[in-house]
């Protein structure tokens, strides 16, 4: 059976009088330790999805199936514990604590999570061994992403989901960011990245088109690429 | 409606929260500001409408032998009278329950002049030789009602059987004190009013003066006050060489002056305490305004990209502003005028029998009042704006920059800082990341506590005035009033004071002065002073919690003794020169060789030694401290006594005069603490709403709803202790600076804060910050992580 299941997994936005249906009825599943790629035009939906997923966000409809469990019935504790031992999240935007150095970012997930790794050895695997007492704004943006997945990664989550996560970043810096996720899920880690551009979708196991709420196509990659054969 | 206008509006309904609370500051501090004045004015008012109707005296004019009618009518010729009523007051015996007390019995005044006109509370007036008229308290300990027959012992009286026809308020007695007589015990219990025929004394013994121009003047100010000394001192001269006799004013009877002290301490607490409150609407209102500001940003940017000119887009958070200032000081000047002459009016009323007139809003203090409010919660929108309003739309469309972190100082302790956990890392680092509203939360919780133990330490000191003046300084239990002594008097009062301690001694009223001023005083020189002591306990005065209680100053040959008070008023200290000016206009100067402590009345103790030396005699005795217990009906009986005053009767008259003012600090603790509250609040939920992605970032990594509030809570909790500590040192100086400014003459406070009231203030801050944080643990639990999280950083 696959991690993760969406059985026509509706979400509805009200405002107001008006219904906003973000997602209608979507059916996917993702394979434990791949690398997953959710891609689709603006607006589609994907984020929505993501956030589901990673227990942020709740479905109106439908079930959504991560390691056996139906994670839609959950209730506000247990969600908050889902999130915090089977999540790893990264944005686009990083979303680093201003007030805490690059190491104790990761000390802030590592604290609350039993099963943590080394917060100093793990940033110095994403490269970032001697900025450990940096503040994020000392550092560029290709490194405070690393930090984040560094933050994530410290709590040795099962789920990795990276809501664009080189939205913000230049080519080079951006490949890097993707190199770190794919040794990631080499490791056993299950990754799913959104991203709309869909030029990195060769190096993903499993590439998840979503256009209006809706599935549009799923495909699975054979062989997919490494990170440095990939152009864009 | 306009755009512009549609925009605030819209704008105060979607941050409803924080329009409420700045209004909430506003309306504070106008409601204790108009409250408090208004109440001052208000008794004032009364007190002047009330005197008006009873047609007050201004003078009253007491002879030991009686005036006679042709003296009446000499007295009515004085120039500067306008009319004057010759009266017969006696007092009498009445059986009270079995119990002989004393009453004081007035002749009804009549028309023409009808001064001191009593206010029918029931039944009439007396209008033949057999009626009496009442006050309530009589019937009440009494057990009697109108109906009832009374009987009357004493002098002057042409028949001894009353009915009791009707119950009264007098004029002359404000406070349920009645004063002394020389019957009985001493204590005169009640008043009552008798048909003027009743009395057969060929003479009357007072003459009651209204002076010309009196009614001119606000009857409870001190411009009557001055003008009252002004006619006494001419009626004296006139009396003097012509019909003789003793004048006295209102200000000689001690109610209509302590009322009048009371409306001024009452106003003189109405200034700082409302400077405090204006001060602290200034900070949350410069929090507020500039969290504002900030929030809308990109939204000014846009407003400048379009063209609009700086002053129209400030325009928007000025009115904001001024709304709130406006709305709030508008309903603080209604309520306070409304509520607090009412509750304080009430407090008094236990105390002072003046009818409460409708009171009229108090339009030029109100405008003050709003005016200020206006002023203090707009002025930060003029210093936040100015600085958002110039910077270049382009800057202001940008994000702004989140603050970069930053070492704290004890990070650079490192033994220190390996010692802290982690969390206690994170907590000391956020604590001093946003400097300003760290201030302003220290300064919000300290000024608070400074309030709180302000109004709790008034309190302590108004609530033991009494006992520390007359249990712990005067240890007599008696001041025995004597014509001058001679050696048989004084054996046999020795004899007649058997069985107590008793210590003979001069008292004489002088005016002490120094170039700073002049001061009335009691000047006591004991035949011995080295038995002084144990009359009077001589304690040097010491700023801290507790006055010693010890006595400690050793009276002295070389110089006199000078109460506290009295030192500072003249601006000597210890070894200094002043000088004295005796009733016979004789002057004399003389050392202070210590200062004592003291809370009533001006003292200067003096030994017989240093006496004889000014003076070149020894003194003459005219009076005795007495400890223990003392025969004192045998002793009034005594020819040579004038009067006794009991210290236990003066101590209770004293408390409750100054319970009514504690009511006063009740009004105000309670307005602290809803400013309390209200700054808390308005902080926390800041501090939530700038750190809203940091909160959502903590979620999402999977802290529980309570460990996400602890992150905060804990940064709370400590900059509330540090605040607390602030304020109650703050507390103390507060403290200290309102008694000295809610003393008025020859009333000092103990500057006293007990530790109670600091445990108290201490407490009910913790206990708002808790109230405050489990308030908005709700906003904590309702962040949503998908919309905090979605826009830029
Ligand atoms: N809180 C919300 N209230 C109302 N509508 C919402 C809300 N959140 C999302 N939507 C709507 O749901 C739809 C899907 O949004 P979503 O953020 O998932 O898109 P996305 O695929 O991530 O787009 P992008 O690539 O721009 O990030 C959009 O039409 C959006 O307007
Ligand atoms: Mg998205």
């Amino acid at each position: 059976m696959s991690y993760v299941i969406f059985e026509n997994m509706t979400r509805d936005y009200k405002q107001g009088d008006i219904n906003i249906r973000a997602i209608d009825g979507v059916n996917f599943e993702l394979e434990e330790g791949k690398f997953s790629v959710i891609v689709g035009p603006s607006g589609a939906g994907k984020s929505t999805v993501l956030n589901i997923l990673g227990g942020m966000d709740y479905a109106t409809d439908g079930t959504v199936i991560v390691g056996g469990k139906d994670i839609t019935k959950l209730g506000r504790r247990k969600r908050t514990i889902y999130r915090r031992d089977d999540i790893g999240f990264i944005f686009q935007f990083y979303n680093l604590i201003q007030n805490l150095t690059a190491l104790e970012n990761v000390e802030l997930a590592s604290h609350i999570r039993l099963s943590a790794a080394n917060p100093a050895a793990i940033l110095t695997e994403v490269g970032l061994a001697d900025r450990l007492n940096n503040f994020p704004a000392q550092l560029s943006g290709g490194e405070q992403q690393r930090v984040a997945i560094a933050r994530a990664l410290a709590k040795s989550p099962k789920l990795l989901l990276c809501d664009e996560p080189t939205g913000a970043l230049d080519y080079v810096t951006g490949k890097g960011i993707l190199k770190i996720l794919q040794e990631a899920s080499q490791r056993g880690v299950t990754v799913v990245v959104i991203t709309h551009n869909a030029a990195i979708t060769p190096m993903a196991d499993r590439v998840v088109k979503i256009k209006s709420g809706k599935v549009e196509s799923i495909i699975d990659n054979q062989s997919p690429k490494p990170v440095s054969e990939i152009e864009w | 409606m306009s755009p512009f206008w549609k925009d605030i509006l819209r704008e105060i309904n979607s941050t409803r929260n924080r329009f409420i609370s700045l209004t909430l500051i506003a309306l504070m501090g106008a409601f204790i500001v108009v409250g408090i004045h208004a109440t001052a004015t208000h008794m004032r008012d009364a007190a002047d409408a009330s005197y008006r109707r009873a047609n007050l005296y201004d003078l009253q004019l007491r002879h030991p032998i009686g005036f006679t009618s042709d003296d009446v009518n000499a007295i009515r010729e004085i120039e500067g009278v306008e009319s004057a009523m010759a009266t017969n007051i006696v007092d009498v015996y009445i059986y009270v329950r079995d119990n002989r007390r004393a009453m004081r019995t007035y002749s009804l005044p009549v028309l023409p002049e009808a001064i001191n006109t009593p206010t029918l509370l029931e039944g009439r007036l007396p209008a033949s030789y057999n009626e009496i008229a009442v006050e309530r308290r009589l019937l009440r300990e009494g057990g009697l009602s109108i109906g009832d027959e009374v009987i009357l012992l004493g002098a002057n009286l042409s028949v001894d059987s009353f009915t009791i026809i009707g119950v009264v308020n007098s004029p002359l007695y404000l406070t349920a004190v009645r004063g002394n007589t020389i019957l009985g015990d001493g204590t005169l219990r009640y008043f009552a009013y008798l048909y003027p025929g009743t009395y057969n004394a060929p003479v009357y013994t007072d003459i009651y003066v209204i002076m010309e121009g009196s009614r001119d003047l606000h009857q409870v100010s001190h411009a009557y006050n001055a003008k009252a000394l002004e006619w006494r001192r001419e009626m004296e001269a006139v009396l003097a060489d012509e019909i003789g006799g003793f004048v006295f004013t209102r200000q000689n009877g001690v109610a209509f002056e302590s009322y009048f002290q009371d409306t001024q301490r009452l106003e003189s607490v109405g200034y700082v305490f409302p400077l405090v409150f204006f001060l602290v609407a200034v900070l949350v209102s410069l929090t507020t305004m500039t969290r504002m500001v900030e929030e809308q940003r990109g939204q000014i940017g846009v407003y400048k990209a379009l063209g609009y000119k700086s002053s129209a887009i400030s325009m928007k958070y000025f009115m904001y502003a001024l709304f709130s200032g406006l709305s709030g000081g508008v309903i603080g000047a209604i309520l306070g005028s409304q509520v607090i002459p009412r509750v304080i009016f009430d407090a008094y009323g236990h105390l002072y029998t003046m009818p409460s007139s409708n009171h009229p809003f108090p339009w030029g203090l109100g405008a003050i009042a709003v005016l200020s409010a206006v002023v203090s919660v707009t002025a930060a929108v003029m210093f936040t704006c100015i600085r958002a309003v110039t910077e270049e739309a382009a800057s202001l469309m940008r994000p702004k920059a989140p603050e970069p972190g930053k070492r704290v100082l004890i990070e650079r302790i490192p033994f220190l800082w390996k010692r802290l956990g982690f969390i206690s890392k994170v907590t000391s680092r956020n604590i001093f990341r946003y400097k300003r509203r760290f201030f302003m939360t220290l300064a919000g919780v300290a000024g608070c506590t400074a309030l709180l133990v302000t109004a709790f330490g008034l309190g302590d000191s108004i609530g033991s005035v009494a006992r520390l003046q007359f249990e712990d300084i005067i240890a007599y239990d008696a001041h025995v009033h004597t014509r001058e002594l001679s050696y048989a008097n004084q054996a046999e009062l020795l004899v007649a004071t058997m069985g107590a301690d008793a210590l003979f001694i001069r008292a004489m009223t002088v005016d002490a002065h120094t170039p700073v001023g002049g001061f009335a005083a009691s000047v006591i020189i004991p035949e011995d002073i080295e038995r002084l002591p144990s009359f009077v306990n001589l304690v040097s005065p010491r700023f801290g919690f507790l006055p010693s209680t010890v006595g400690d100053v050793a009276p002295t040959n070389d110089g006199v003794l000078v109460t506290e008070k009295l030192a500072r008023e003249m601006g000597i200290r210890a070894g200094d020169d002043f000088t004295i000016t005796l009733g016979d206009g004789w002057s004399h100067t003389v050392r202070a060789a210590e200062i004592v402590e003291n809370y009533l009345l001006h003292y200067i103790y003096m030994s017989p030694e240093y006496y004889q030396s000014l003076f070149q005699r020894s003194p003459n005795l005219n009076g005795l401290f007495i400890v223990g217990e003392a025969d004192i009906q045998s002793l009034r009986q005594h020819p040579s006594v004038l009067a006794v005053t009991n210290t236990a009767w003066m101590r209770d008259n004293l408390r409750e005069q100054t319970d009514a003012l504690g009511i006063v600090t009740i009004v105000l603790m309670v307005a602290a603490c809803i400013l309390a509250l209200v700054v808390l609040f308005n902080l926390t939920e800041i501090n939530i709403l700038e750190r809203m992605r940091e909160l959502a970032t903590l979620k999402v990594l999977g802290f529980q709803d309570i460990e996400t509030a602890m992150y905060l809570y804990r940064e709370n909790m400590v900059v509330t202790i540090m605040g607390i500590a602030l304020g109650l040192v703050a507390g103390i100086f507060l403290n200290g600076f309102i008694l000295t400014t809610v003393e008025i003459d020859m009333l000092k406070f103990p500057h006293i804060i007990s530790p109670v009231s600091f445990v108290l203030a201490s407490g009910i801050s913790i206990l708002f910050a808790l109230v405050v944080n489990v308030i908005t643990y709700r906003k904590l639990v309702a962040i949503d992580m998908v919309m905090s999280l979605k826009s830029v950083e």
